[in-house]
């Protein structure tokens, strides 16, 4: 009797369990990523249980540290542990890039203990490039966030001057949920800088096609109708 | 049905009592406690970062000092029954094993709950005042004073009733680890052998369902490896059930549905131990 009771309870538990098992709502934390990194990620959940978290932000609090005391390879140390540690936490990543491509970059280009423009110019580019692959690295645990793309196009516009990567991560950028109008417009502005008029024209009137009750309408008009101008193109006939 | 309500309260009861006696709540508690004090020495740059620490390091206290107390406590607590020969007295007893079992479960789970309400008044406490500090500094920085809506995210991310809801999910991780823990009590003789395996335990059920994806997807796996895996998968705790109380300390602000699954999937869990665990210590014998 006490076994068939031991019996029903172990059945019962385990076809509840696999039940559970088998609905589960939510994709785990990490679940897109490749195998080998989401087991990286488990085991560091395992090892150091709860105080994961607590490491990345202790780590992410030296990073502030090393930005005041100018200790940039330190700073990046750092970066990499909090983004590693929690790579789920999009602040690390974001500002991460931030001090690298911009603080740690424009710092070594100003650095005037360095007598070398070259080598400033050097040392500049190679934090930019930091920065960059920072923020690649970023969209891959954050493939649908805007934020990371937004700021990798803006770091491609103003640090690399690549104006064809700073647009497709714009507009990339302008896809997800939560983007602001602003980033739709960032992509036609980098789109401008590719000197294609015919493109541009094209951009701005698809974007407004696409949504009508956009809150930036006006701005785009103004713009569409001074770029119409500047081309030479007739405002009223369809654009080639 | 009063007579066994009786029987499982009386026994309850005393477990706590034994617990409380034995200073493992007080030796776990005091330190996670302290730990927690220490929270006003580590000042973040932004608010966002202060919100984000203030957070983490609370939930991370709790997390560890609870998975040790839940470990610990039920560890000790069969052994210490069995070295002092208590337990002959209360298997002499009308009793059945099983309500043996579950009566040891609810008194660790007791404590457990005591101890994450302790903390968790202490963090609200802390978090209030880590809030009035901050707000201070806030209106006295003259170059980038605070608005009013600033002000309000902030105060609405740091007091956040999901939080409560990740100190829920939390609590249910724990008591999973008791069941886990109590089921190796039931074989093992030694405490020691008890942590030690209800630690791997813990390692192994983060990596679970990684590593049975892994080894299902992989080609050249014979069908035996493959059930072999299959079986442990369905002994093995998948801990990635509890992952949504990291959700909550990212920012989300799910419903009351999201309890459903770590809840649904912690009682099925014990079920099972208990079934198993039950088995085993029937089998036992005491001299």
């Amino acid at each position: 009797m006490k076994i068939v009771f031991c019996l029903l309870l172990l059945i019962l538990g385990f076809w509840g369990k696999r039940f559970f098992e088998e609905i589960k709502p939510q994709p785990e934390l990490n679940a897109y990523l490749p195998l080998g990194k989401r087991f990286e990620q488990q085991l560091i959940r395992g090892v150091l249980g709860g105080w994961r978290p607590v490491v990345a932000d202790i780590a992410w609090l030296r990073v502030t540290t090393s930005w005041e005391n100018r200790q940039w390879n330190r700073l990046y140390e750092n970066v990499r542990i909090a983004t590693r540690t929690q790579p789920e936490s999009l602040l690390f990543w974001d500002m991460g890039a931030w001090h690298l491509a911009w603080n740690a970059s424009l710092a070594e280009r100003n650095n005037r203990l360095e007598a070398r423009i070259e080598v400033r110019k050097e040392k500049e580019l190679y934090w930019a490039e930091k920065g960059k692959n920072l923020l690649e690295e970023g969209t891959i645990y954050h493939p649908t966030h805007f934020k990371l793309w937004l700021q990798l196009g803006l770091l491609h516009q103003e640090r690399r001057h690549d104006y064809v990567s700073a647009y497709e991560c714009f507009l990339k950028s302008s896809q997800f949920n939560g983007a602001p109008s602003y980033v739709a417009r960032m992509a036609g502005y980098a789109l401008e800088k590719q000197g294609d008029p015919a493109a541009v024209l094209n951009y701005w009137e698809k974007l407004l096609e696409k949504s009508p009750d956009r809150p930036d309408r006006g701005l785009i008009e103004k713009r569409l109708l001074k770029l119409k101008k500047e081309t030479t193109l007739d405002p009223l006939k369809p654009i080639p | 049905m009063s007579a066994l309500y009786l029987r499982l309260s009386t026994l309850t009861g005393l477990t706590v009592r034994d617990l409380l006696r034995q200073n493992v709540l007080y030796l776990i508690l005091i330190p996670a406690a302290l730990t927690l004090l220490t929270l006003p020495l580590f000042t973040a740059l932004t608010f966002e970062e202060q919100i984000k620490f203030m957070r983490d390091f609370c939930y991370g206290t709790m997390s560890i000092f609870g998975l040790f107390l839940a470990i610990i406590a039920t560890a000790q607590s069969l052994s210490n029954d069995l070295e002092q020969k208590t337990i002959f007295t209360i298997l002499a007893k009308p009793l059945n094993r099983w309500e043996y079992l579950v009566s040891k479960g609810m008194g660790i789970g007791l404590i457990l709950f005591f101890a994450l309400t302790i903390l968790t008044v202490l963090s609200a406490g802390l978090f209030a005042y880590q809030e009035k500090s901050l707000l201070e500094a806030a209106i006295g920085n003259a170059t980038h004073p605070l608005s009013s809506q600033e002000l309000q995210r902030f105060s609405d991310q740091l007091w956040s009733p999901a939080l409560l809801m990740a100190v829920l999910i939390l609590y249910l991780k724990l008591i999973l680890m008791v069941g886990f823990t109590l089921l190796f009590s039931t074989v093992a003789s030694s405490s020691l052998f008890t942590i030690f395996t209800s630690l791997m335990i813990y390692l192994i059920g983060h990596l679970q369902s990684t590593a049975r994806e892994w080894v299902m997807g992989s080609e050249g796996l014979s069908v035996g490896m493959k059930w072999v895996v299959g079986l442990l998968s369905v002994i093995l705790p998948d801990m990635s059930f509890y992952e949504g109380a990291e959700r909550i300390l990212l920012g989300a602000t799910p419903g009351l549905s999201y309890l459903i699954p770590p809840l649904g999937y912690t009682f099925f869990n014990l079920l099972w131990i208990l079934g198993l665990s039950t088995w085993i210590f029937e089998s036992r014998e005491f001299r």
